[in-house]
């Protein structure tokens, strides 16, 4: 037990002294570029969940489930890209969290966007991508634990999706299209970003939701069919 | 695939070499840096790429022009006034050349991410961070090695509807049917996988790991070398020799700052280190093919 809250004393130290040593170099060298900073931040707020991911020592089933769910993430969107506009992976993310819990929900949606991006290009907007699905999949896990989205419920589950992307996962996208252009367009606020950012996301909440509304009951009803059968 | 010069490096020095080039080209707001770095980038990418390297290069000029001109649109400050449109509005130089400046900085930034992409496979990045994060690293194995095997499932499932025919009209329809099936085979696959791994003893213990990567001499080398270039121009901008204002006034530091002086070539040694590594490599070995 001394040793455990040691080593979460020094794990905080590690991160306060990486936040300042942020802030020190931003400040003295950063030219008002404010990009890498944002992103910095963004990587640090994916820290905790790796950390507790990691701290847990997770058993064998839970690692191949997560690999399982992204994999099957990343396969979907490939599967039905000849549909346009239609991106599905956002959904499968979220029944991930609903099926396995807030944390798993953020792993996989942030390791399968980190996959995907091998085929769709790796870029400095990949850290916000991974941020934002695996937001996406914590979302939809709390959301289930609080009875509140549920496979049962398909309209309000498909609402909630799209909703979850509109007002999550697309802003904080565009809060990365906004750092990434930061003075290319002149003193633009930022609103002008979120607003041109919206139709884009309507329609990835639209795909979202349609995935959700005929896709969540079948894939909830396999996985727990599944549980049942290996009683996990 | 083929792996020869930069990227037969260890991949931890590769992997602080691309992080040091992505900061060093997105906070170096000065016209001849962000020249330098998309000129560089430019010639690795094709020196790695081949090619097929210039068909992307030239995709991105477009982009490269409608962001340098879509500055000064947005951006009326500056004192020189090219010309004025739409009842007045200014459209002036001291704008555009900063349009310029950024829209060079962020396409050589998207060029370096093209060369990172040829050079860091995922294997590379697992050698990386598997150690730091055993878990995470174990399940980013997984999922790469499960894309294209859930790839073949829905292949296969795919000729089994057909062959059954109860593949229907709807395409969208028959690709979600497939998808279930595949989730269900997935899913018991990944349980009995999991299973053996708690056979073979999971999580009981240290988990060792293999891989082909170690570190060389020649690895040193290249660290101590980006590290010196590194520090180099870290005190270069912080002695304000990389400094540019554009607006409303041209103020850029030029030859008569000797910390600019110092700052640039180290900045094209940096940049340059690949390519060099490279085209060393490649003289090297069409010199001992033509002893034989």
């Amino acid at each position: 037990m001394q040793g455990k809250s040691v080593k979460r004393l020094l794990g905080y130290i590690v991160m306060l002294l990486f936040t300042l040593a942020v802030l020190l170099a931003f400040w003295k060298l950063g030219s008002g570029r404010y990009y890498l900073f944002a992103t910095l931040l963004i990587i640090g707020g994916m820290l905790p969940f790796i950390l507790g991911f990691e701290r847990k020592k997770p058993q064998a089933g839970e690692i191949v489930l997560v690999s399982v769910m992204s994999a099957v993430a990343v396969v979907a969107r490939m599967a039905f890209s000849f549909v346009p506009h239609f991106k599905p992976m956002a959904g499968i993310i979220m029944i991930t969290g609903m099926a396995f819990g807030p944390t798993a929900g953020f792993i996989s949606g942030m390791l399968s966007l980190f996959v995907s991006n091998f085929t769709a290009g790796q870029g400095p907007w990949t850290p916000w991508q991974m941020f934002a699905f695996g937001m996406a999949g914590f979302a939809a896990g709390i959301l289930y634990e609080k009875n509140i989205m549920n496979e049962n419920r398909r309209l309000v589950t498909a609402l909630l999706g799209f909703l979850i992307v509109v007002l999550i996962v697309g802003p904080l996208l565009d809060t990365s299209t906004f750092f990434l252009m930061d003075g290319m367009l002149g003193d633009m606020t930022p609103w002008a970003i979120y607003l041109s950012g919206l139709s884009v996301n309507a329609v990835n909440g639209a795909a979202t939701a349609v995935t959700l509304l005929f896709l969540c009951k079948p894939f909830m009803e396999r996985i727990n069919r599944i549980k049942l059968k290996y009683d996990i | 695939m083929r792996q020869k010069g930069f990227a037969t490096y260890n991949p931890i020095v590769c992997f602080v070499y691309f992080a040091g080039t992505i900061v060093i080209s997105m906070l170096t707001v000065h016209p001849a840096a962000a020249f330098i770095s998309l000129v560089m980038a430019a010639v690795c990418y094709i020196n790695v790429h081949g090619r097929t390297a210039f068909k992307l290069i030239g995709a991105m000029l477009p982009i490269f022009a409608l962001l340098a001109l879509a500055n000064p649109v947005f951006n009326t400050r500056g004192k020189t006034v090219l010309f004025t449109y739409m009842g007045g509005r200014a459209f002036t130089l001291e704008a555009l050349y900063y349009g310029i400046v950024l829209a060079a900085m962020f396409i050589s930034v998207i060029i370096w991410f093209f060369v990172y992409h040829e050079i860091m496979t995922a294997d590379k990045l697992l050698y990386i961070f598997g150690g730091l994060a055993p878990a995470l690293g174990l399940a980013l194995s997984m999922i790469l090695r499960l894309v294209p095997h859930y790839g073949n499932h829905m292949k296969s499932i795919s000729a089994a509807r057909k062959a059954i025919s109860c593949d229907g009209e709807n395409k969208t329809a028959e690709t979600a049917n497939i998808m279930l099936a595949m989730l269900s085979w997935s899913l018991e696959e990944g349980i009995i996988t999991s299973d053996s791994m708690k056979c073979r003893g999971y999580g009981c213990g240290k988990r060792s790991r293999f891989s082909v990567y170690s570190f060389k001499a020649k690895d040193v080398l290249l660290i101590l070398w980006i590290a010196a270039l590194i520090v180099c121009i870290i005190m270069c901008k912080a002695k304000k020799g990389l400094e540019a204002v554009f607006l409303p006034n041209i103020n850029i530091s030029g030859e008569e700052n000797r910390y600019f002086v110092m700052g640039l070539m180290a900045m094209i040694l940096y940049f340059a280190t690949p390519i060099v590594i490279n085209v060393t490599e490649a003289v090297k070995w069409s010199f001992l093919k033509s002893g034989i």
